[in-house]
Order: C-alpha cells, then sequence, then structure tokens
C-alpha cells in the first residue's frame, strides 16, 4: 500500500514536472514570439512625406449705390413749368461706394395721372460736370419708364445721371397748372 | 559525503579535464567570405511648388480681388513626387479643405482635386482626391492640385465686405510598397 502511494506520489510528481515543463517551453515560446514581433516593429514605419499649401485670405467684395451722396435725394430742376412741346433737365452724381463694378439702371415709379401720362423721359449718363447731351441716352414714357444698364460704374466711381422730362407737343389744355409726382429707382446691380 | 558535495568535486573535475584538453581542438581551418556589395536604397519624396491664383483664366493678387457672388477662382499649385524604387508604390492624397469666416456656411464653398499630365500617376477618377504611383518608380512625377472656391450664393446679399480664412491644404505621400 504505501509502496503503491509512494509510486502515486512519484508519478504525481512526474506529471507535474512534466506539466511544468510544457508552461515553461510555452513560456519561452511566447517571449520568443513577442520579443520577434517586437524586433519587426519597424518594418511597418514605410516611407512618408507630406506638403502643404499655405492657407490664404479670401475678401468678398462688396456694392452700394449712393444717389447725391445718400441713399435718397429729392431732385430739383424738374419742378417746371413745362409747356406742351418743352423739357426741363436735372442731374445728379451717382457713386458706386462697393469694391466691385455696378451697372446701374434707372426705373419709374411715377403712377398714371393726366399729367404724368403726357410726360416723356430721357435718362442718360455722363461724367460727373459734363452737361446733358442733346438726343443721347434711353427715352420713354414717364410711366413704366424702364432704362437697364445705363451705364457701369466701377468700384469707387461716379456719373452724373442725367434726367430729362419733355411734355408732349400735343398735351391738353386740361393739364395746365396740374402737377405730378415724380419716382425714379436707381438700382445697381453687380456687373 | 553529501551529495551536494559529490556534484560539487564532480563538477570540478569536469571543468579540469576541458580544461587539460582544451589544446586538442585546434584543428585546421579556414575561411572565405563574400565580396562586399553596394546596396543603394530607394527615396519618396514630395514637394511643393509655388502656386498661383486665377479667375476666369486671368491670374489674379489675391490680396487685392474681392469675391462676389458667382465668381470660381480657382489656386493651382505643382507638386513633384520623386520616388524611386524597384518595388516602390505609393499614394499622394490631398484633404477636402475648408474655409472660416462666412455668416452663412456653404455660401462659399472649397473643393480640391488632383490631376496630372504624367505617365505612372493614376489618379482616382471617382473624387480626384487620390493618385496612385505604381512600380517600379523611378524619377520624378508631376501631379497638379487645383483648390476652387465657389461663391454659390447668388441669390442672397450675403457675406459682403468680408474676409475668408483658406486654411492650409495638406498632401500627403505615403509609401503602400
Amino acid at each position: 500500500m504505501w509502496g503503491d502511494r509512494r509510486g502515486e506520489r512519484r508519478g504525481s510528481r512526474r506529471r507535474g514536472s512534466l506539466v511544468g515543463g510544457a508552461l515553461g517551453v510555452a513560456a519561452i515560446i511566447i517571449v520568443t514570439v513577442v520579443l520577434g514581433l517586437a524586433g519587426t516593429g519597424g518594418v511597418y514605419a514605410l516611407w512618408d512625406a507630406s506638403a502643404t499649401a499655405p492657407g490664404a485670405t479670401i475678401t468678398t467684395g462688396s456694392i452700394g449705390l449712393t444717389v447725391a451722396g445718400r441713399e435718397s435725394a429729392v431732385l430739383t430742376g424738374l419742378d417746371g413749368p413745362l409747356a406742351p412741346g418743352a423739357q426741363v433737365s436735372a442731374s445728379v452724381t451717382l457713386h458706386n461706394t462697393g469694391s466691385v463694378p455696378l451697372s446701374v439702371g434707372v426705373a419709374s415709379t411715377t403712377g398714371s395721372a393726366p399729367l404724368a401720362d403726357a410726360l416723356t423721359l430721357r435718362a442718360a449718363a455722363v461724367p460727373v460736370g459734363t452737361s446733358c447731351p442733346t438726343s443721347a441716352g434711353t427715352t420713354g414714357a414717364l410711366v413704366g419708364y424702364v432704362a437697364r444698364q445705363l451705364v457701369t460704374l466701377p468700384a469707387d466711381g461716379s456719373e452724373d445721371l442725367c434726367l430729362v422730362l419733355a411734355l408732349d407737343g400735343s398735351a391738353p389744355v386740361t393739364l395746365a397748372g396740374t402737377s405730378a409726382d415724380l419716382g425714379l429707382t436707381i438700382t445697381g446691380d453687380q456687373a | 559525503m553529501n551529495n551536494s558535495l559529490k556534484g560539487a568535486i564532480g563538477a570540478a573535475a569536469g571543468v579540469a579535464l576541458l580544461l587539460g584538453g582544451a589544446g586538442t581542438f585546434a584543428m585546421w581551418n579556414t575561411t572565405t567570405s563574400t565580396d562586399p556589395a553596394t546596396i543603394n536604397t530607394g527615396q519618396l519624396s514630395l514637394t511643393k511648388a509655388t502656386g498661383t491664383w486665377k479667375h476666369g483664366g486671368a491670374t489674379i493678387d489675391l490680396s487685392s480681388f474681392h469675391l462676389v457672388p458667382g465668381d470660381v477662382i480657382t489656386y493651382t499649385v505643382p507638386l513633384t513626387i520623386t520616388a524611386t524604387g524597384d518595388d516602390l508604390k505609393a499614394k499622394l492624397t490631398v484633404d477636402s479643405g475648408s474655409i472660416s469666416g462666412l455668416t452663412t456656411s456653404g455660401d462659399v464653398t472649397v473643393a480640391t482635386a488632383l490631376s496630372s499630365g504624367g505617365s505612372g500617376v493614376t489618379i482616382d477618377q471617382t473624387d480626384h482626391k487620390s493618385a496612385t504611383i505604381t512600380a517600379p518608380a523611378s524619377g520624378d512625377y508631376t501631379v497638379d492640385a487645383t483648390v476652387t472656391v465657389t461663391f454659390t450664393d447668388v441669390k442672397d446679399q450675403a457675406e459682403q465686405k468680408r474676409a475668408l480664412t483658406l486654411d492650409p491644404v495638406t498632401f500627403d505621400l505615403n509609401q503602400t510598397a
């Protein structure tokens, strides 16, 4: 019995040493693999290079249009008196306060009325300080008048807008002594 | 005499025997070696030339240019890839670019793209944001990179008189094989 137990203990010890030995070998293999991987880490650092295009500041433009230095102005010189076949004229300075060219147009906001319906308008752009031309410009009935792209104002540029108002030569006498309110909208579009 | 002592005596005797017989191992021997050789490494580098801003085909000075709705301006910069290697492959990528300082995001947009006039470089045709240099890579390859800035909002009176910041655009060249 004792002998058997000793044999069992010896066998157990042998199995233990075999297991321990296997673990030892496994540990060595694992350590070796880890060391091997650590040693080959540099292989994955492939070449690379880079370049950078510099950043930049991009400035957006602006537009702005003034009439006689303001956003709105009262025209003088068109307040008559007008006789059939006669005309009156006035000019006002337009200024592009923006940083991009503007295409300037004129449109009438004058409502239909007996006197207004008998009036024609001619608009022309001339250099600042220049007299109104005798015939240049865009002519049309005052009511519904539209003149697109009358002039292109460069950035910070100015022109005089010349307005010539004429009463139809066949205007009825009933219009004598009457008046009409004249309204114009001047528009500047990005050219 | 215990076992430890016996072991120590045995080890000492073994060492003595080895020392005593050392001379007997000096037998004939000879050596030879390979010829020396020079091994050349390859190269992979990326350089950037000076770029140019254009508007409508004309060169512009960005510092005095004013972007307005409908405008499209482009910045083109030539890149030179020097790649040397018998089995070297590389990939060039460009980021998407970005712009800041807008009142409303999307009023002005940025797009980047690569284009090439040379052989050996294949541009990804899906988004034009990458290029592949195939093996054997040898010599210089030229790739043009373009940054396009577009003022897209043409309906609103937006973004007037603003200083927008176009962020730097980065180009990365990576060896793939």
